[in-house]
Parts: structure tokens; C-alpha cells; sequence
């Protein structure tokens, strides 16, 4: 028999309710979500502006608490400091201290991790070569381009090699190459068995990334499901060939037409604008003295 | 871990305090202040007089000015790293709210350290350069290296001998009282009061007060001074002729005539065979004068003091800046706390609130010991009605609060040549640190129920 997946992120009945200075209810940002992201899977939080993505993250850091409903991180309370440990986050701001380099911040968060000195340095050696900023390890945050801050935000959020990652608008900012670095990275670090919950409005980057996708609406998940599965239309079947001659295509045609009734749709795919702008500036840098 | 977590804190808030170029500008401010000091306040010319410019008015501009910037850096650390959200991500990594508190605590402690040793330097570097300025060997030179340059422990007369007819009065008027009420308690012996203290020292012309003094320590070859100041039954200053009587031990004894204007403050060298058993025995004698009038000392006010020499003033800076350290240890954590829980400006007014009701406790503690909120100058006193009264309770409530704080300050025995003992750092410490943990703790239980990140 199947073992039943673990659940990292476990939502039951999550309300969340601001209120102002008098206690009176003013904003239900979340209404009784439901919601469970299994170990090992890449989960999208999709919606649109104030539908709850954010205060669900801020809740599962442990940096807001909920109204009402339970919720459990990694089995234990979001509240419990211990649990952070496990937990890398990437906020969707630059909320990074501006005067400090990249290479000092990465050593501030993995001190706040508790590393020592040797651990602290090797960890901010290796992420900031992943992050693409060796060059510009001694420039402040301050300094940096919308891109170069996202870069070493995803870089201080991998700091503890974390369980449990959450990522909020990762490519938002980025370059193409930029972000199918990042994409290709939220696949990798998947592929390495950690959990991922990715909130994003670039709902290509997620149809990419994610194995299930959550869509919120004031506060209450509307659809939740695999990609796929969301996608799929059942009584439509794409069929890709490769080497077919006009001849032979015109014949296919036919007679898909005669079995079905109906005219099959033509269209010739081509290269992506991404694939193409990603093998354009590459094969330029390399070209490059 | 806790402390590697604690120090990543501390170092990001000294690191921003430094590249925010406020530390910089705190620090030429700071200097700026105690260098010009002494060309703003026009003292009385002497080389006395400008030594206790640079000791009392630059150190108290000082502690004003570290005062209100330790208060306003504390209170903005947390509160603008909430409002600017980098404080977001932070606290999405594994740590406390205490070790928080505690990390912004300490990177401004650690400053105001600093900063107060920065302050203690240029303070001892203008002492020393204004001494310098006289010439080696001049009485002028020689009278403040004894009477500011070197710190000395302050000791009262045996106020029991002062009082000891009064208070042997008192004790047979309870006993004759009492003597109907078989179950009545003993009464304990009365503690002298201020009023009894008053009486026994006020002397007549052509009266003498015996006095003994019987300091704590005492080096055999200490150059010890007497203090005094009195107050005449005259209102106008007419001099007295005084002559104070030393009996050393072989019943010798050394007169010394002086003549003292009443309200100025004198000091009089102890000739050394006068102290015997470790005890100084002296006699005051009121000679008169030209117009002969009644003085009163005032033991209580520091109004009859025996001077022991106990250290150097260089000694006696460190241990005033230390306990001015642990004064500033307590701001920073009204503020750190007060930043953890309010907005930037409500914070800051909330602290400077606090730190106004700590500056007049003084006030407070006289209103609450006396009732008496202000005496008019014309007229009976005003009677209290119910918002007098409730004033009242409430200034008693903060006198509770307040009052073990009041004396913890080692800069105003600083200025006046006093030792500053161990047991008043030792006590500063003990009183200071408790109520800044009692802060921290109320400060750090109330930011773990705040939420970070309100829409």
C-alpha cells in the first residue's frame, strides 16, 4: 500500500481577520482556506491582488497569526522559532538592508541561522556563486539592480539549505535568462526533494514550474489541483509531428477530418521568444572578447 | 547559537549606524559640544572656576545629548526596520524576539560606550590641559589638585553625638508615657531627625560645637580636609570669626582661627596627630565678630563633611562614566522596547516622556515626601482639591517607581571632588540592570504578541 504524502503545509479552516485600533473587523484577508502542500512538490499560490497569497505566506513564517482555523508548518506551529530553521523565504520586496554588500548579508542571515564562522563563509561563498554575483560580492545592496537584489534574495533563502521554501513573485524583476535560471533552479532544488510554494502573478513561470497550483479569491482557494490536470481540456488532444512533408501532411489531414468530423487545427510551432532571446544573448556573450 | 544570532544583530545595527553616517555625526556633534563649553559659559575666572565648567557643564551636556539620541536611535531601530519591512525577513529566520531585543540593545549600549570613553577622554584631556596652564607649584594649581583633581569620600559628623541630648529626651518622655500602658511595646530610640539635627548644630556667639567624625577608611598620612558652609542668624553676610580646635592624642591640641562668610562653602586642612583611634575630634567655636550672630550648620545638606582622600580623578571619571554607561543601558532599553511595540514618532514621544519623568524625579520625590506641589511666594497656601490630590497619588506611584533610581549618578560627586565608591557602581549596577531587565522582559513579552506585517 502507498504511504499517504506528507503534508509540509497543512491549512484547515485558516481565517485571518485585521483589525483596526478600536478591534472592530476591518479586512477578512483569509476565509477559512484550506490547503495542504506535500513534501516534495513545487506548489503555486496563484490570485489576484488581495486575494490572501501574501498573508497566507506571512502567516506560514509565523509573522502573522491566525484568527481562526489551524495551521502547521513542517508539523509544528509557524510561531515555533525552532521551526524556522528549516524554512528559507524570499520575500517579493527587496526587504534587504541596502547599506550592507551582498557578501555581508549573506553573512548577517546565515548568523542569524546561528552558522559558525567557517560554515558562514563557505555557505556565502557557494550561494553567491550560484546567485551569479561573485563579481559584486563587495557592492552594497543599495547599489544593486532590481534583478542583482532578487538574485541574492533567493541566495539568503537558501542560506540553511532549507526543507520547506517560499517564494514569493521569484522572477518578478528578472531578465529572461534570469529567470529560467531561477525556474530551472525551483526544478533542481525539487528534484532534491524540497517542498516549494511559489506565489506569483507570471502565470507562464508557474504553468512551467509547478506540479499543483492553488488559485485564491478573497481569501478561499476557487481551484486547486495538479497543472496538468487544470489544463486539461477532455475532449481535446494535441498531436506534434516532426519531419512530415506537405504531401503527407495533406493526406494526415484528411483523413483525421473523414474519422472525427471535424477540421483539425494547424499550427506551426516554432521556437519560444524565451528559447530564442535565451540562445541570442548567449551565443552573443560567448562571441564576446 | 544564541549568542552568535544575538551578535549578527548587534553587528547589522552598528554596521547601519555607522554607513548611515549618524554615528559620525553624533560623534563630531559630541566633540563639538565639549570643546566649545568652555568658550560659551564665562565662568569666574579662576583656574577652579574653568575646571568645573569642563567637569560639570561638559559631562551634563554630554549625558543630555547621549541621552536623547541613545533614546531616539533605540526607538527608530526596530520601529523603522518594522515600517520599512526589512525586520520581515528577519524574523523569518530562526530567531527570537528576545534575541532581537537584545541584539539592538546591545549594538547601542555598545555605542553609547564608545561614545561616553570618547567623552571621557576629551574630558580628561581639557582637565589636564587647563591645570597644566598654571604655573608648577601655585597655591591656584595646588588648591585644585586637592580639592577637584582628587576624589574624596565625603563623611558626616556622628550625628547620635550631635543629637544626644534631644534624642535621650525624647526616649524619657516615651518612657514616662508609657509607664500607665503595661502592654505597650518599648519604644524604639528615635532616629534623629532633620529638625533635631538643626538644633544641635546651631551655635551662639561665644558657643562651641563638638563634633567627631569617624570615616570609613582612613590612610594615616591622608591629607584630609574639613568642609563646612553655615547660614547666619543675620540676613545680611557678615563674617564670623570661627576657630576650630583639634585635640590630638596626647591631649595636645591645634587651634585654627578663620574668618567665613555664611552661604560660601570652605575647607580647612586637618592637622595629621588630630586623629586618634581613626576618629577626628574637633570643636567649633562661634568667636563673633564684628556683629556677633548665630550660625547653624547643616550636617544633612553636606554642610559639615570630613574629606578623606580615596583615589585620583581619573580613577573617578571611569567609575562616573561607568554608571552613567548603566543609565544609558536603561534608556536604551525603554526605547528598544517602546520601538518593538509602537510607530517610529509614538515611540520616540513615549520615550522622551519617560525619559522626562526619570530627569524630574527630584521634583517628584519632594512632592511625594511633602504634598506640597509649589509654595507661593505671597499669601497662604493654596488649598488641594480633588485634581491636586489625584496628581498627588500619581506622582507617589511614579516616586515608587522612580525613587531607587534617584541617587544612582556619579557625575554631581564628580564635579564636587566626592569618591565615587564601589558600593554606589556596585549599586548602580544592581538597581540599573534590574529595572533595564524588568523593561526588557515587559518589552519583549508584549513584541512576541505583535504581528509583523499587517496589511
Amino acid at each position: 500500500m502507498k504511504p499517504l504524502p506528507e503534508n509540509v503545509v497543512s491549512a484547515r479552516d485558516l481565517s485571518k481577520v485585521f483589525r483596526d485600533f478600536w478591534g472592530r473587523p476591518r479586512v477578512r484577508a483569509v476565509n477559512g482556506l484550506n490547503l495542504n502542500v506535500q513534501r516534495g512538490e513545487v506548489f503555486g499560490l496563484l490570485g489576484p491582488n488581495g486575494s490572501g497569497k501574501s498573508t497566507t505566506l506571512k502567516m506560514i513564517l509565523g509573522l502573522l497569526y491566525p484568527t481562526a482555523g489551524d495551521l502547521r508548518v513542517l508539523e509544528c506551529s509557524p510561531r515555533d522559532v525552532a521551526v524556522k530553521a528549516r524554512i528559507g523565504f524570499m520575500p517579493e520586496d527587496s526587504y534587504l538592508y541596502r547599506y550592507l554588500s551582498a557578501e555581508e548579508t549573506l553573512l548577517f542571515y546565515a548568523g542569524l541561522y546561528g552558522m559558525p564562522a567557517s560554515r558562514r563563509r563557505q555557505r556565502t561563498d557557494e550561494l553567491l556563486k550560484l546567485a551569479g554575483l561573485e563579481k559584486d560580492r563587495h557592492r552594497r545592496i543599495g547599489e544593486f539592480s532590481k534583478g542583482m537584489a532578487r538574485r541574492i534574495g533567493l541566495a539568503q533563502a537558501l542560506l540553511n539549505d532549507p526543507e520547506l521554501i517560499l517564494l514569493d513573485e521569484p522572477t518578478s524583476g528578472l531578465d529572461p535568462i534570469g529567470c529560467r535560471q531561477v525556474k530551472d533552479l525551483i526544478l533542481d532544488l525539487a528534484r532534491r526533494g524540497r517542498t516549494i510554494i511559489v506565489s506569483s502573478h507570471h502565470l507562464a513561470d508557474m504553468q512551467d514550474v509547478c506540479d499543483r497550483v492553488a488559485i485564491l479569491l478573497d481569501g478561499r482557494v476557487c481551484a486547486e489541483g495538479p497543472v496538468a490536470g487544470l489544463l486539461r481540456k477532455s475532449d481535446t488532444v494535441r498531436l506534434t509531428l516532426q519531419g512530415v512533408s506537405e504531401d503527407k501532411l495533406s493526406g494526415l489531414l484528411a483523413y483525421l477530418e473523414r474519422e472525427t468530423g471535424a477540421r483539425p487545427q494547424v499550427d506551426r510551432t516554432g521556437e519560444t521568444l524565451e528559447s530564442l532571446f535565451i540562445r541570442v544573448v548567449t551565443a552573443g556573450r560567448q562571441g564576446a572578447p | 547559537m544564541i549568542f552568535r544570532r544575538i551578535l549578527a544583530v548587534a553587528s547589522q545595527t552598528v554596521k547601519q549606524a555607522v554607513r548611515s553616517r549618524a554615528l559620525s555625526s553624533l560623534t563630531l556633534l559630541l566633540i563639538a559640544v565639549l570643546l566649545s563649553i568652555p568658550f560659551l559659559i564665562r565662568g569666574d575666572g579662576t583656574l577652579a572656576g574653568r575646571l568645573q565648567i569642563v567637569i560639570e557643564y561638559s559631562l551634563a551636556a554630554a549625558m543630555t545629548l547621549l541621552s536623547v539620541t541613545t533614546l531616539w536611535a533605540a526607538a527608530g531601530t526596530v520601529a523603522t526596520e518594522i515600517e520599512e519591512r526589512p525586520l520581515f525577513l528577519v524574523l523569518s529566520k530562526p530567531v527570537s524576539r528576545l534575541e532581537l531585543w537584545a541584539g539592538k540593545w546591545m549594538a547601542i549600549v555598545g555605542l553609547d560606550a564608545i561614545l561616553l570613553a570618547l567623552t571621557g577622554g576629551i574630558v580628561a584631556a581639557m582637565v589636564f590641559h587647563i591645570v597644566h596652564s598654571a604655573p608648577p607649584g601655585s597655591p591656584e594649581r595646588e588648591s585644585v589638585v586637592r580639592d577637584l583633581l582628587t576624589a574624596r569620600e565625603a563623611t558626616s559628623p556622628d550625628l547620635s553625638t550631635l543629637t544626644r541630648a534631644p534624642a535621650a529626651e525624647a526616649e524619657e518622655a516615651a518612657a514616662d508615657e508609657t509607664t500607665d500602658e503595661e502592654d505597650a511595646p518599648a519604644a524604639a530610640p528615635a532616629a534623629p531627625d532633620r529638625h533635631a539635627i538643626l538644633a544641635a548644630c546651631t551655635v551662639a556667639p561665644n558657643r562651641s560645637l563638638s563634633l567627631v567624625f569617624a570615616p570609613r577608611a582612613l590612610a594615616p598620612a591622608a591629607g584630609l580636609s574639613l568642609a563646612f558652609k553655615f547660614a547666619s542668624s543675620r540676613p545680611e553676610r557678615v563674617p564670623v570669626l570661627c576657630a576650630w580646635t583639634f585635640t590630638g592624642a596626647d591631649g595636645r591640641t591645634t587651634v585654627i582661627a578663620t574668618t567665613n562668610t555664611p552661604g560660601l562653602r570652605y575647607t580647612l586642612p586637618v592637622p595629621s596627630p588630630a586623629i586618634v583611634d581613626g576618629k577626628l575630634n574637633v570643636t567649633f567655636s562661634n568667636l563673633g565678630g564684628r556683629i556677633p550672630s548665630t550660625v547653624v550648620f547643616d550636617p544633612t545638606a553636606g554642610g559639615l563633611e570630613l574629606l578623606v582622600p580615596q583615589g585620583g580623578f581619573l580613577g573617578n571619571l571611569s567609575k562616573g562614566l561607568m554608571i552613567a554607561l548603566l543609565r544609558l543601558s536603561l534608556i536604551a532599553a525603554i526605547g528598544v522596547s517602546a520601538g518593538c511595540l509602537l510607530s517610529v514618532p509614538v515611540a520616540v514621544f513615549l520615550s522622551l516622556f519617560v525619559l522626562i519623568l526619570l530627569a524630574s524625579s527630584g521634583y517628584v520625590q519632594h512632592v511625594s515626601a511633602t504634598g506640597v506641589f509649589y509654595v507661593p511666594h505671597e499669601g497662604p497656601m493654596p488649598e488641594q482639591g480633588l485634581p491636586d490630590r489625584l496628581t498627588l497619588r500619581l506622582f507617589e506611584a511614579i516616586n515608587a517607581v522612580t525613587a531607587p533610581l534617584l541617587d544612582l549618578d556619579g557625575l554631581p560627586l564628580l564635579e564636587r571632588g566626592r569618591w565615587i565608591g564601589g558600593a554606589l557602581v556596585g549599586q548602580a549596577a544592581k538597581v540599573l540592570l534590574l529595572y533595564t531587565a524588568v523593561v526588557a522582559a515587559v518589552g519583549v513579552l508584549l513584541f512576541q504578541r505583535r504581528e509583523i506585517g499587517r496589511a
